[in-house]
């Protein structure tokens, strides 16, 4: 086979610029933590739909329109849509009292563009005397931008309770 | 927000998706198949790089904004924008449709705000000419609540007809008087009172004729009965000293009756009182009426306005003159769907209740601060042993007051307090709620701690307390319960099929001569929860607003009876709140616990309505035992037979009735008394209803037969038997056409005669033809780019033009990207639009799945879209956690 000599600085460049171009991307990801705050939890706010959910809000309109208590106005006008997102999480519908959710811990870990946030995730132990009133858990988490294209929640207990692909 | 990656491919080329990126070129490359590789990544590069091409590009979006249908504008607002004529007297009340919603402006002073259409001069009153007919509604609601608002009604002639007067913040309503057919033409007068806090102005919404409102006659009318001139005052303690002439002196009125520390009768009487009540309320021109009565209680409403406004002064009250089918003056009686459901108003007649007679609410506690439980409460205990769950310090202590039980600090349930309310909150005090039980008093005891959650023992410890039996706590009441409320419940490991033995704490209770009601459960199931299935327990399952089943409700034959839980997911009788339960409720949102009220649904919701009756009951008959109760639940003696005749697995023995159950209280056998009931009480077809349902049925006891039902629309009304029984007792459609009928507003009576009373119910229609003329005031129409800082968002603005009724409007030079539009009016010119009482409109829909369109590759056209008055409930936060709004935004200034 005749070799070109000449080719070899071009094949070189060549490289060099797919190199450089994979080099731009976001590359591989690198595991990280993320600070996550509570916005606003309640016992009422997650509707008449029987089934927990996640719901990404990335707008000032969206999040009014979820979360239009006159406290919470304030806050929302806050907050940066361009660095920040907030992220709803509903318990759906319960029959009683004794379901609640609260953020676990602060830090979030991104793994492999899986953003996982530890809650804890309430629930009443069998046979326990609860109140008789429906309720609707929910909770409202302050999300910084960050390189994930998949959220998890993971319980108090590691189990793996919702997930929510972008 | 997250970013997206490439990868690779097959062929080794990596394959981007769009986003930017950095890419150097280092050289020439001069072997053919390299470069076309090279020129190939460059072309691959081009296509994927950078967010939105290359070209700045512009767009137009244009469309038409159509206002609700019936919409109009207050002819003098304080925008300059907005056409002007005055309306401030008889001469110049602006022509106003009938049915009609309409934006307006009052002011007491000037704005002294540059650009103001009234920065020198006030707006003090607005006049409205309309054709209305007899027994319409007209509602003003008043969106600023330091501002007082009232409303007058004055027929052709300028004779004063009809005034609503209710202190500040709160909404005014009327009904327009008279007997008459067809329609008459009135004047509207909507009059800015006084101010506190500052505030001299304030954004109204009239409306009349509309379906569905929901205002009920708060009692401030001068068609509401009270003794013309006489007023009830008690004062503030630091004022009680002074007897009950030198405090009339003090106030300028006329003593009555009463003394110091204590209410006292007072009178409004000379011309020289009513001048200083009108100096009191900055009144600088009389409200005359030519009739005498009328005139009198005008003034007498006028001088509770005066009073109102002094610091020495507790409460004033006018003095009432009862009648038949007690109404609390409560200000949310009417969302109160619950009560009349149960014949609650007959019952009132026969006993408001009893403060000897207590009710125990087992719970979370209560907000022992809730202004609507003043004066209800007596000492309770807190039984929760555990300090972690109790999160007050401390385990058992003689302090039931809720501090929350959700111990983030969010939002906590406060359900012991929505259950007291339901049993016992301060009725007819003019606020709040209604109670059950009226006079009753409520006994607070605390079980359930953090998350709602408590535990058999410390429930049973509350049992023993309540009932006067030796408990944990080592104390007990001054008086014992007569009833107590378990609105919790618990199931049971039990796998043996058969029910719990009763602890011994509820068979104590019960020998003690208390009754011990609880709530069924919410599993919409069969299986028993504990404690309501307990032997010698009442079990209480729920009802929606149409008495079925609510659909959580357990049932079975341990259900004994259900009362009104409501369903939140419905809105049945359409008074624009959920049909769930209104009581008292407290909120830990903020940074302290604040009283408020709410909306909740459940069996537990429905207990405290078991709860409150039988506490009717024991203020007739103190003797009532526990057995007694069971009796006369169990011979369908004190409930409404719903279901299957007899007791059944749904519906237990039926639906609570009130008034059955204080009359067989009362007399031991309930005597034969049928009356006739119809429901609803009046129709409104507004200008699109075509049918509608009647309920006619006997609401008492013994026979009632007899039944004839008529109407005299003239042919636009027709009535058809749905379901009847033998009796003609049951349902019937109501059915209109407005095929033959001429633009206007129609009224016509259904009567209903029976072998005992008769009910007329009125039915009101409008035919309207198509509307060219619709004008809510003038319309920015705003561009919002959600992706920008709320400063900033606003990114182009235009007026929209008026066109025969619609709005229409275009914005050029629109760059590619994600929008929304806003569009409102800004009748005080405080530059936002959409703020409460002024036009507003979201395109597109605000559901977060639309929340946005695209502009990317060319003009958009037909973007059509709808605006409507935005008015919030004043006085008072009703809400599922979360009232929906919509946002207020500033417009660009030029």
């Amino acid at each position: 086979m005749h070799r070109n000599k000449k080719n070899i600085p071009g094949l070189v460049l060549l490289l060099s610029a797919l190199f450089i171009i994979s080099s731009c991307q976001s590359g591989e990801q690198k595991d990280t933590e993320t600070a996550i705050t509570t916005l606003y939890q309640g016992l009422n706010c997650g509707g008449n739909n029987v089934t927990p959910g996640l719901k990404l809000l990335s707008s000032v309109a969206d999040l009014k329109n979820e979360l239009s208590i006159p406290l919470m106005l304030k806050k929302i006008k806050l907050i940066d849509f361009s660095k920040s997102a907030v992220l709803k999480i509903n318990m759906g519908q319960k029959r009683s009292g004794g379901y609640g959710l609260k953020l676990n811990t602060q830090q979030a870990s991104i793994q492999k563009n899986e953003l996982t946030i530890k809650i804890d995730w309430r629930e009443p132990a069998a046979n326990s005397m609860v109140t008789q009133a429906l309720t609707s858990p929910c909770l409202y988490l302050l999300i910084p931008s960050a390189d994930f294209d998949v959220i998890t929640l993971v319980d108090q207990s590691q189990n793996k309770r919702l997930q929510l692909t972008l | 927000m997250p970013k997206t990656t490439g990868w690779l491919n097959n062929a080794g080329a990596v394959l981007l998706k769009k986003g930017s990126y950095k890419v150097m070129i280092v050289s020439l490359i001069k072997n053919t198949f390299l470069w076309l590789l090279s020129a190939t990544v460059l072309i691959v590069l081009s296509a994927c790089g950078g967010g939105g091409g290359g070209s700045a590009t512009s767009f137009s979006v244009s469309g038409t904004i159509t206002p609700v249908s019936g919409s109009r504008v207050d002819s003098d607002v304080n925008n300059p924008d907005d056409a002007f004529a005055f309306n401030n007297d008889f001469n110049s009340a602006q022509l106003i449709p009938n049915p009609v919603s309409l934006g307006g402006y009052v002011s007491l002073s000037p704005t002294n705000a540059a650009g103001d259409r009234f920065a020198n001069q006030s707006d003090l009153k607005d006049y409205f000419s309309v054709q209305l007919a007899a027994g319409q509604v007209i509602s003003l609601t008043n969106v600023n609540i330091d501002m007082d608002l009232d409303l007058y009604l004055w027929d052709e002639n300028q004779n004063l007809v009809e005034s609503s007067l209710n202190v500040k913040g709160n909404n005014e309503g009327l009904t327009v008087p008279g007997a008459f057919t067809g329609t008459q033409n009135f004047f509207i007068e909507v009059r800015a009172a006084l101010g506190s806090n500052g505030v001299s102005a304030s954004i109204y919404v009239l409306t009349i004729g509309l379906a569905s409102q929901s205002f009920q006659n708060s009692g401030y009318q001068l068609s509401s009965d009270f003794v013309p001139g006489e007023i009830i005052v008690s004062f503030n303690k630091s004022n009680t000293n002074k007897n009950l002439q030198a405090k009339a002196g003090d106030v300028g009125l006329t003593a009555l009756a009463g003394a110091s520390g204590r209410d006292m009768l007072m009178r409004i009487d000379t011309k020289a009182q009513v001048a200083n009540v009108m100096k009191t309320l900055n009144m600088s021109e009389a409200v005359k009426s030519v009739d005498a009565i009328k005139q009198k209680k005008l003034d007498t409403l006028l001088a509770l306005k005066s009073l109102y406004q002094r610091d020495d002064v507790k409460q004033v009250r006018l003095n009432y003159i009862y009648k038949s089918l007690a109404t609390p003056n409560d200000t949310n009686y009417s969302v109160q769907w619950n009560l009349p459901l149960i014949n609650l108003q007959q019952a009132w007649d026969v006993t408001t209740g009893s403060s000897n007679v207590i009710v125990a609410v087992i719970d979370t506690g209560v907000n022992l601060s809730h202004p609507d439980l003043a004066g209800k409460l007596v000492q309770g205990f807190d039984f929760i042993r555990d300090v972690t769950a109790a999160a007050d310090g401390n385990g058992i202590d003689n302090n039931p007051d809720d501090p929350g039980d959700n111990i983030a600090g969010f939002s906590s349930s406060f359900h012991g307090t929505h259950v007291a309310g339901t049993v016992g909150a301060a009725t007819n005090n003019g606020k709040g709620v209604a109670g059950v039980g009226w006079n009753t008093r409520i006994m607070p005891l605390r079980v359930l701690g953090v998350g709602g959650v408590g535990n058999s023992y410390d429930i049973e410890q509350a049992v023993r307390y309540a009932a006067g039996l030796a408990n944990d706590s080592n104390t007990f009441p001054a008086q014992k319960a007569d009833v107590i409320n378990l609105s919790l419940g618990g199931s049971s490991p039990n796998t043996t099929g058969q029910l719990l033995p009763t602890p011994q704490a509820y068979i104590d209770a019960r020998n003690a001569g208390v009754i011990v009601v609880a709530a069924a459960g919410n599993d919409s199931s069969s299986t028993p929860l504990y404690p309501a299935s307990y032997d010698g327990v009442v079990s209480v399952g729920a009802v929606d607003l149409s008495k079925r089943l609510a659909p959580y409700s357990n049932f079975g034959i341990y259900i004994d009876v259900v009362a009104p839980g409501g369903d939140a997911s419905r809105n049945i009788n359409g008074d624009s709140y959920p049909d769930g339960i209104l009581s008292t409720l407290a909120s830990d949102s903020g940074s302290s616990v604040t009283s408020t009220y709410g909306i909740k649904q459940g069996t537990s919701m429905a207990a405290p309505h078991v709860a409150g009756v039988a506490a009717l009951m024991k203020a007739v008959n103190s003797s009532m035992s526990p057995d007694d109760f069971d009796m006369a639940l169990s011979s369908g003696g004190i409930t409404e037979d719903l279901g299957i005749t007899g007791f059944d697995s749904q519906f237990g023995f039926g639906l609570i009735d009130a008034l059955k159950a204080v009359l067989i209280a009362q007399g031991g056998v309930i005597p034969d008394n049928p009356f006739l009931a119809v429901s609803p009480g009046s129709i409104n077809f507004g200008s699109t209803g075509t049918v509608a349902t009647l309920g006619i049925r006997n609401a008492g006891t013994g026979i009632l037969n007899a039944i004839n039902v008529s109407e005299n629309s003239g042919g636009w009304l027709t009535v058809t038997e749905n379901t009847v029984d033998a009796d003609k007792l049951g349902t019937y459609t109501l059915t209109v056409n407005r095929d033959n009928l001429a633009e206007g507003t129609y009224i016509a009576d259904i009567t209903i005669s029976s072998s005992v009373n008769t009910v007329t119910i009125p039915v009101i229609l409008q035919k309207i033809t198509i509307v060219t003329f619709d004008d809510a005031g003038t319309h920015y129409v705003l561009l919002y780019d959600p992706s920008k800082p709320p400063a900033t968002a606003v990114v182009a603005q235009t007026r929209a033009t008026l066109v025969n009724g619609l709005y229409q409007f275009n914005i050029d030079n629109i760059t590619p990207g994600d929008y929304q539009f806003f569009a409102g009016t800004d009748l005080d010119n405080d530059g936002f639009i959409c703020g409460t009482g002024e036009a507003c409109g979201i395109y597109p829909d605000s559901s977060p799945d639309q929340a946005t369109f695209t502009v990317d590759s060319s003009n958009i056209t037909n973007v059509n879209f709808v605006t409507g008055f935005g008015i919030n409930l004043t006085g008072s936060a009703l809400s599922l956690d979360k009232p929906k709004l919509l946002p207020v935004i500033k417009k660009l200034t030029f």
